[in-house]
């Protein structure tokens, strides 16, 4: 990047833009990262990635935000890097996170299978202003952590890379119903970060969510309902 | 008759393949009755929103709270779908919300 801003012939426009990128690097980083789960894999894509907009600043022509712009070129990396290398998952770590999942999924239903009085799902209450809020951001990003990994790897291909189902079957080597119930662990799981931090001023909440960046699911599972 | 817990999973599948007639009937027929279930489908929906924001540079540094308009609009209204299209299933309102880039247009 530093060839670009260097340029001796580089406009003020060209500086202002080469500035801009580099100011969303700290972002790109955080969603890699939750995404490779190696620093320095996202590390090198971050760079790349930084690397290829400066490069072709020219393609950009203002058709969206210069984010969303930034943010597709590393989700297209992303998507690459996942294609070249994804390696199937072995069924034994699978059967290991399904074993860890079993006991919190029971304890959100009753022996007849409905929810139990303190996990039924409550609204979000307005939840445009909610996705607006870095405090219910903050508890996305942390739940995404605390996805066992698998579980948060076929969930991100899904819902960040859009890969389809069986996409992500085939790149993965897990049949459709491994799929189906991966994601859905996944999804019961960061569900409610709505609520939790619509309820972030009643402190009950707020010691739900230190709870849960201690790791400790269960709480957040019983208080959110 | 689902049980809750069955019908969680059938609201989560919907999301990633249609549903045959059958389940969606059935799946209907539980959410009128089932205020819990009805909330978790619409979680589910605002969650797939969050996540899709997400990939597009929503999050921590999203600047709401200075009047920025959000990424490419983002932030304009779009909870529940409109109520003419709640009786469907699945309704979720899954218009693309940003700029789409293929692969080929980018650097």
């Amino acid at each position: 990047m530093t060839a670009v801003t260097d340029r001796p012939a580089a406009s003020a426009d060209e500086n202002a833009f080469a500035a801009e990128i580099v100011a969303l690097r700290r972002d790109m980083l955080r969603f890699a990262k939750l995404q490779l789960r190696s620093a320095e894999a996202a590390e090198d894509m971050v760079q790349d990635a930084i690397a290829a907009a400066l490069r072709g600043a020219r393609s950009f022509a203002g058709r969206s935000s210069l984010k969303t712009w930034v943010f597709a070129i590393l989700r297209n990396r992303i998507v690459d890097h996942i294609r070249q290398e994804a390696k199937v998952i072995p069924l034994s770590t699978l059967e290991q996170e399904e074993v860890e999942w079993e006991d919190r999924v029971d304890a959100l239903f009753d022996a007849n299978g409905a929810w139990s009085e303190a996990a039924r799902p409550a609204a979000w209450p307005r939840p445009e202003e909610r996705l607006q809020q870095q405090q219910f951001w903050r508890v996305f990003e942390a739940r995404l952590e605390h996805l066992p990994a698998n579980t948060a790897r076929v969930f991100m291909m899904r819902e960040f890379l859009g890969f389809d189902a069986q996409e992500i079957c085939d790149r993965l080597g897990i049949t459709s119903g491994n799929f189906h119930v991966i994601v859905h662990r996944a999804r019961l799981r960061l569900r409610d970060c709505g609520c939790a931090t619509a309820w972030n001023s009643t402190g009950v909440v707020r010691e739900a969510c230190h709870a849960e960046l201690q790791g400790s699911h269960r709480t957040v599972l019983a208080i959110a309902g | 008759m689902l049980s809750c817990r069955e019908v969680t999973v059938l609201c989560s599948q919907s999301l990633d393949e249609p549903l045959g007639l059958a389940q969606r009937w059935r799946l209907r027929c539980h959410l009128m009755m089932c205020a819990g279930c009805t909330n978790f489908r619409h979680q589910l929906e605002l969650l797939r929103n969050a996540a899709h924001d997400y990939a597009h540079g929503a999050g921590t540094h999203f600047r709401a709270e200075r009047g920025d308009p959000g990424i490419d609009g983002a932030a304009v209204r779009r909870d529940r779908p409109a109520s003419g299209m709640r009786p469907h299933w699945p309704c979720i309102d899954l218009r693309p919300r940003y700029k789409v880039y293929s692969p080929s247009e980018l650097p």
